[in-house]
């Protein structure tokens, strides 16, 4: 494993209190749960289960039994979109961003074989919803948008609460993907008129493999996978309790005084960088992003030689130059805010976690300053060597 | 570690022959910064000889391509120039110790850039026979132009739907409609790649391609 490890919007280390918390119910207390009619063991499994979600509903301000737990935020997404589509069997129209994850996008192509049609709405060059373009996006067969809280490459914030009054005064669904927001961007799904929201465990220090979709009460959903009646039959297959009790104990150990010390880390490189680096430029916005993203351009250079020089320094970030890309494509999100190709191929993602030190920011700055230096010398684009 | 063999991250690490030579005898640019990537090849070549006695390249672009460029112009420093164009783009994959299949287009790339500065050399010291641009000469040259959206060549993806030579005259026309987002990208690296030809007078590139309804 690197030394220093900032992917974060990726996916985070388990803390081992979370583990602490998940052992008994991987060992010991392996019962699956179960309704009112079982054995001892099934009961308390079921009870604890029950414990676990009203914990993850009271992070978001819902009700206990809004939340169905899946198997990660991909899951929660399809979920959300194919179930809601499904359960209305007529022509229907989804809207949403241009950068959303790839779990909403790809959900929403596949809809399409299903006659469903969607929009994407356009975002501006901090990535933030054009909500002109949005309103005039929604049509009278509109049933749902679906607009991330945090993005996953830049960590802009969307206006959720604005967006979710002008889809309640038009009587449409309101989903958020709250993947990369969920417990370091609070939310409360009352105050924004959220229909459906999806989470996920293992970017706040919870196991992988577990998450969940809140559903208001009233909303109707077909399920995507057929068994047995688990999760208001929304859900089939055993619970994982294991995972449900480490995804509670994950977003209550979320304490303010984490995110003050990302939001930190964050701004310490941000200043670092622009004080050190020539030709840098960030993605985003640094007062109005989320605490533990930043997206930083170098000119002249490309990100996948920077991410391997790091690499070998032992540092862990992530690019969205399209030499890291199976596709061999450039950062979607990153066009979409109207970059130009040039300065997404050289976009370094850098995340962060209560883990990290100050030390550690210091040791990448000092990487960096190095690398960049480094990669500028062989380019042929860069303007004067000697800067 | 990136599915690199030992050769490549070590070409990667330390990359040989980086630079432009000041008082070169041949520049040539291949790819572009939108595609991410771009290389730049000097040359020094003994005009009795043929030997090229320096080489040296400048890359914005990933690991593989620096890597390429690299052993490439290890394998041709000291060799004649004759011998430098006759090396494929797999020979310099291989040895590397091989590429991924998605980074070979930087082993393509790289030769490229070599065989332009040498074709430029040639063309300088009047050692090339001025074949005619026929339209298999005009594909071959198409091919490098890529389309940046997907960093496919245009003549793969069947983006070239028409193409004409006559007195001089190129004409091309793209399935591609005038607003798309990288016309104007696309028409200048066609132009990039035609317009010097010795018997070329104008090249004439046309958005044909339907709005989509
Ligand atoms: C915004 C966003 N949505 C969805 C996901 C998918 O979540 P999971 O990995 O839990 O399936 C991710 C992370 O990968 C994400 O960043």
């Amino acid at each position: 494993m690197n030394e220093i490890y900032l992917d974060n919007a990726t996916t985070t280390q388990l803390d081992p209190w979370v583990l602490e918390e998940m052992k008994p119910f991987l060992l010991q207390e392996y019962a699956a749960p179960s309704g009112h009619f079982g054995y001892q063991a099934s009961l308390d499994a079921k009870e604890k289960l029950e414990q676990a979600r009203a914990t993850i509903a009271r992070s978001i301000n819902a009700e206990p039994e809004e939340i169905i737990f899946t198997s990660g935020g991909t899951e929660a997404n399809n979920l959300a979109l194919l179930g809601l589509a499904r359960a209305l069997k007529k022509p229907a129209h989804l809207v949403t961003t241009a950068i959303e994850h790839e779990s909403v996008l790809n959900t929403l192509k596949a809809l399409k074989k299903e006659g469903v049609e969607f929009t994407l709405v356009g975002v501006d060059q901090n990535g933030l919803i054009k909500l002109d373009e949005f309103k005039a996006a929604l049509r009278p067969e509109t049933i749902l948008c679906s607009v991330q809280l945090v993005n996953q490459e830049v960590g802009t914030i969307q206006p959720l609460k604005k967006i979710g009054k002008l889809c309640a005064e038009r009587g449409i669904g309101f989903h958020t993907d709250a993947v990369n927001g969920w417990g370091r961007v609070g939310f409360d799904v009352k105050k924004t008129n959220l229909s459906l929201a999806a989470l996920t465990a293992h970017k706040i220090h919870g196991p992988k493999g577990i998450g969940a979709l809140y559903k208001r009460k009233d909303v109707k959903l077909s399920p995507i996978m057929y068994g047995g009646y688990n999760e208001f039959e929304l859900r089939p297959g055993t619970e994982n309790l294991p995972g449900a009790v480490g995804m509670a104990r994950a977003v209550e150990m979320m304490k303010p005084e984490h995110i003050e010390h990302i939001d930190k880390l964050k701004r310490m490189l941000w200043w670092g960088i622009k004080k050190d680096i020539p030709w840098v430029h960030l993605n985003g916005s640094i007062d109005r992003g989320a605490p533990h993203i930043i997206n930083v351009t170098f000119d002249y250079i490309e990100g996948e030689s920077i991410l391997l020089h790091l690499d070998m320094q032992g540092i862990a970030a992530a690019t969205g130059s399209a030499c890291f890309s199976k596709a061999l494509e450039a950062s979607y999100v990153l066009l979409a805010m109207g970059r130009p190709h040039e300065q997404a191929h050289g976009s370094m993602r850098f995340s962060f976690s209560r883990f990290n030190t100050e030390e550690e920011i210091k040791r990448t700055l000092d990487a960096l300053k190095g690398i960049v230096a480094d990669l500028r010398k062989l380019s042929p684009l860069t303007p004067d060597k000697e800067a | 570690m990136l599915p690199y063999s030992k050769k490549v991250i070590e070409h990667f690490k330390h990359p040989r022959n980086v630079g432009e030579i000041k008082d070169a005898d041949a520049v040539a640019m291949e790819g572009s910064p939108a595609c991410g990537d771009m290389l730049k090849i000097s040359l020094k070549v003994n005009e009795k000889t043929h030997v090229i006695t320096d080489i040296k390249f400048e890359s914005f672009g990933c690991a593989s391509n620096i890597a390429t460029a690299s052993i490439l112009t290890e394998i041709v420093k000291g060799r004649t120039i004759e011998e430098a164009e006759k090396i494929s783009w797999k020979q310099a994959a291989e040895e590397l110790g091989g590429l991924p299949p998605v980074k070979m287009h930087c082993a393509v790339l790289a030769v490229d850039a070599l065989r332009s500065a040498i074709e430029q050399w040639k063309e300088k010291h009047g050692l090339v026979d001025k074949k005619p641009t026929t339209p298999d000469v005009l594909l071959r040259k198409l091919r490098n132009v890529l389309n940046p959206l997907t960093g496919a060549s245009i003549v793969r993806m069947q983006l070239l739907v028409n193409f004409d030579v006559a007195d001089g005259v190129i004409t091309i026309d793209l399935d591609l409609t005038p607003d798309h987002k990288f016309a104007a990208h696309i028409s200048g690296e066609i132009h990039e790649k035609l317009d010097h030809l010795w018997d070329v007078k104008e090249v004439r590139v046309n958005f044909v391609g339907e709005p989509e309804s």
